[in-house]
């Protein structure tokens, strides 16, 4: 079966730098599909080709069947929410959401009444005859996003349209917008480089590196099981270990570092002998304690820093510094200060196996 | 189809400028030569030269302080004091220099006023119709410019640029010199621009304000053109004049490249 | 706060320099006097003299005639340039907006000059089109300066959103861009109208014999000496770019603010 939309090696160059290197990829219908990346990775110029407002030097995008390259942004049927919201100044509310549905030719009644919904859907009735410029941030991304949907698009564009609000609004907003799609059912692409936003609203998450898509996949999967470092330090945090397996035991490893320092660790795969990889854990994964256990490791407390319901300890071992994350539950909870010898320890299924290699 | 209408004036523009003005006609060179035989030429070039820098200076003398005060000192009321200096802006030439004209001439207000406070003996002001008169009529007309240009770049320095030399023990005049200044140096070329070659080839007010005294290129040019019907000779000077405004205007801009590059 | 004062001060007298000539001039008109003496008695009777002066009334009218129809060109081109160059390439926008600026630092007596000369080579008598010509070059870039600055702070994300939303180039154009320009090319309509209409040099120039313009009107009589008639003239067209300016600031209040503000300004 054909998926909603497909990308296939789509490349993008600009004045000689190639910003996408053949991507590819599809979404379902319906599913809210988030691009993440750091600035400059790709993400808003796959956001445009899909838009229509670049050409892509190679590659094809299928709309439900149809190839959409050569088609022209206005013939397209897409619905998008500009970072700047991008109402227009000159018209009121009323007109600005109105303007996709005249362009289509649906007689004034109709319209009024799509209109209204619209307006009713975003929480906005009884703005109609404001203009732009009396409205608040959270206001006008409304009517963007009203404009957007009321003309019932294929496809709902929307390049990193909450960056603009503070972060209480921002939140607020994030539910919303997902309310929303949920209700319309209206397959999203969601252009962003806030990984949190990324993980709340998604289905899926393509996480994007210099013009690359690196993985794709559900949010979970993603932040739980990242491909490689880039991923797994973009979404959320990471310890990383470069080093070489050695098998010891059963079920347990040693992994050589540089400088005779050896992390003892478990995981759920098999490694061979001599794989070079990069052993990654989350600070939030990896318990503290004062008494030893087997195959825990040593360390020192340097710093720990309060942050309300977090407590984020630098603690030095292996020969580096290690980030441990714990939640700071009240009563009863082992209170540790800067200079205590600790030992830490994780689950095997934490550990993260990242940039392998065969010997 | 936009980009062919853009394309029209500059068009137009260019045929302009590639007919500049060789009209000297067959007799080939010699009306160049006849232009640099005569001393009178000679000396009305330089008097011409020497107008226009003056002007410009003066008007850099004025213009400075005022763009400063703007941009630093007057925080209310800025948009309508930079109004008002661009409105006479607005004024035709003619009716500026005429005002002018009204004002200094012997008889005229400024003259009676002088005499009532005993400024003045009572032969008149004796300004009108000389070379300073046609110096007050063209600052008065350019240096609004040199204002516009310097406040711009003044405008763009940070207040934190100026604290923090103060903060490392310079003093007022040494922040002047060595931020300030260098900061403004565009500033300052452009206006040079704006007010020098368009002075090079006034002809308007040296002749309504100069009188006999107020002869410059630009006035014998436009007798040429219209009293003499020396049609040749005068495309000859036109020409040279043309020569002396592209070399100001290329040097001028060269500077100030230099300036850009050096000061960011 | 002394440094305050000092400023006020210079600023005062900054102004008084720039405004006593026009302000003198203004008075004058009211005068009856014929020779600008005082005392002053307040008379009409310079208006009056102008009112009957026939060839001071045509030149005007073709003044104003040639100036609305400067005004119209230059915006239309100047428009026309602004949106086509912003298609086009940085470099290439870079390049005609500069060149169209170019005319500014050029002295209008070469420039009259020249086209007088190509008329000439070409075998043509001085006309109206060349004159028009003359007037629109130099014109343009005032035009030009306000209309791109318009263009480039309204930025492509509105008319991408029309496009978005399903608006051919043609119902974005003139749905979305031409209303969102439309304060600015009223201004740059202005502006050109002013210039052309005072503009002395281009009309000495180029006009065809027989037809005047009111600025050569002044010219002569100025030529000719002084005459008080010309006081009224001057605080008519005074007063009516005055208004005009009025006009123009209102309605471009937030563009002269762009005009001035530093980079530095607000997001």
């Amino acid at each position: 079966m054909m998926a909603y939309l497909e990308v296939r090696e789509l490349s993008k160059i600009y004045d000689g730098t190639t910003v996408l290197d053949n991507i590819g990829f599809d979404i379902e219908e319906g599913s809210f599909l988030s691009l993440l990346g750091p600035s400059g990775c790709g993400k808003t110029t796959t956001l445009r080709l899909i838009a229509g407002f670049e050409k892509p030097e190679g590659g094809s995008i299928r709309l439900n069947g149809t190839i959409i390259n050569g088609i022209p942004t206005f013939k397209r049927n897409i619905g998008m929410v500009f970072q700047s919201y991008a109402l227009f100044p000159h018209m009121s509310v009323e007109q600005n959401v109105s303007y996709g549905l005249e362009q289509r030719n649906h007689n004034h009644s109709e319209i009024k009444k799509k209109v209204a919904e619209a307006l009713e859907m975003v929480r906005l009735t009884g703005y109609e005859k404001r203009k732009p410029k009396q409205l608040s941030g959270g206001q006008q991304q409304r009517v963007a996003l009203a404009r957007a949907l009321v003309i019932r698009p294929s496809l709902l564009l929307l390049d990193e349209s909450l960056s603009a609000l503070d972060k209480k609004l921002r939140v607020e907003m994030q539910v919303e917008l997902r309310q929303i799609q949920k209700e319309v059912g209206i397959t999203t692409i969601f252009v962003t480089h806030d990984q949190e936003e990324a993980l709340t609203l998604s289905d899926y998450i393509a996480v994007m590196e210099k013009g690359k898509i690196v993985q794709l996949d559900t949010p979970d999967t993603v932040y739980e099981h990242p491909k490689n470092s880039f991923v797994a330090d973009f979404l959320g945090q990471a310890n990383f270990f470069p080093g070489v397996v050695r098998r010891e035991g059963n079920h347990g490893y040693l992994l050589m570092m540089d400088e005779k320092q050896y992390l003892p660790f478990r995981c759920d795969e098999f490694l061979e002998d001599g794989t070079h990889c990069t052993v990654s854990v989350r600070p939030e994964k990896i318990t503290i304690s004062d008494r030893e256990e087997h195959q825990a490791i040593r360390g020192k407390i340097e710093f720990i820093t309060y942050a309300g319901n977090l407590s984020i300890f630098r603690i030095r071992a292996l020969g580096q510094e290690i980030k441990v994350q714990q939640q700071n539950i009240s009563a009863g909870q082992r209170k540790f200060v800067a200079g205590d010898s600790v030992f830490l320890s994780w689950e095997p299924e934490s550990t993260l196996i990242l940039e392998r290699e065969k010997e | 189809m936009l980009i062919s209408f853009a394309v029209v004036p500059l068009f137009i523009m260019f045929a302009y400028s590639f007919q500049g003005d060789d009209g000297s006609g067959f007799v080939g060179l010699a009306n160049y030569a006849r232009f640099f035989s005569k001393s009178f030429y000679l000396k009305l070039t330089l008097k011409t030269m020497r107008m226009s820098l003056l002007v410009t200076v003066i008007s850099l003398l004025i213009a400075y302080p005022m763009a400063f005060i703007l941009a630093k000192l007057i925080a209310k009321g800025k948009n309508i004091i930079l109004m008002l200096i661009i409105i006479p802006f607005w004024s035709s030439q003619l009716i500026r220099a005429y005002s002018w004209m009204n004002l200094l001439r012997d008889g005229g207000i400024l003259d009676i006023a002088l005499q009532h406070v005993h400024l003045s003996s009572g032969e008149g002001l004796g300004i009108l119709f000389t070379q300073t008169a046609v110096i007050i009529g063209l600052v008065h007309i350019f240096c609004p410019y040199m204002i516009i240009t310097i406040y711009m770049t003044l405008e763009k320095i940070d207040d934190s640029l100026l604290e923090a030399s103060r903060s490392l023990g310079a003093r007022p005049i040494t922040t002047f010199r060595r931020v300030i200044l260098p900061l403004t140096e565009t500033g300052i070329i452009s206006g040079a621009i704006l007010v020098f070659v368009p002075c090079l080839g006034s002809f308007v007010e040296p002749r309504i304000l100069g009188g006999t005294q107020g002869s410059v290129i630009g006035t014998v040019i436009e007798d040429q053109f219209f009293e003499i019907y020396g049609w040749n000779f005068g495309s000859a000077i036109a020409f040279l004049l043309l020569v002396m405004v592209l070399a100001s205007m290329g040097i001028l801009s060269a500077l100030r490249k230099r300036g850009v590059r050096i000061n960011g | 706060m002394a440094k305050k004062l000092f400023g006020w001060i210079y600023t005062g007298l900054l102004l008084l320099f720039l405004y006593t000539p026009i302000i003198v001039l203004m008075v004058m008109s009211f005068n009856r006097s014929q020779y600008n003496a005082l005392p002053i008695e307040f008379s009409l009777k310079w208006y009056k003299a102008l009112a009957g002066n026939e060839k001071i009334l045509q030149a005007t009218i073709n003044s104003l005639w040639i100036g609305a129809i400067t005004a119209v060109l230059s915006v239309i081109l100047a428009t026309s340039l602004a949106l086509g160059t912003n298609l086009a390439g940085r470099k290439t926008r870079t390049a005609m907006q500069s060149l169209v600026m170019l005319p500014l630092t050029m002295p209008w007596l070469i420039m009259g000059l020249s086209l007088l000369l190509l008329l000439r080579s070409l075998g043509l008598d001085r006309n109206f089109i060349v004159l028009l010509i003359g007037h629109l070059i130099i014109s343009l870039p005032y035009s030009a300066l306000v209309i791109i600055a318009r263009v480039r702070d309204m930025g492509k994300e509105t008319q991408e959103a029309s496009s978005s939303l399903g608006a051919s180039d043609w119902t974005t154009f003139y749905r979305v861009t031409l209303p969102m320009m439309l304060p600015a090319m009223l201004s740059g309509g202005f502006l050109s109208f002013m210039i052309s209409f005072d503009n002395f040099v281009i009309s000495y120039f180029l006009i065809p014999t027989g037809t005047t313009t009111l600025p050569m009107e002044i010219y002569s009589s100025i030529k000719f000496g002084f005459t008080p008639e010309m006081n009224a003239v001057a605080t008519i067209i005074l007063l009516a770019s005055l208004s005009l300016i009025a006009v123009t600031a209102a309605v471009m209040r937030s563009s002269i603010r762009a005009l001035f503000k530093s980079d530095k300004g607000d997001a």
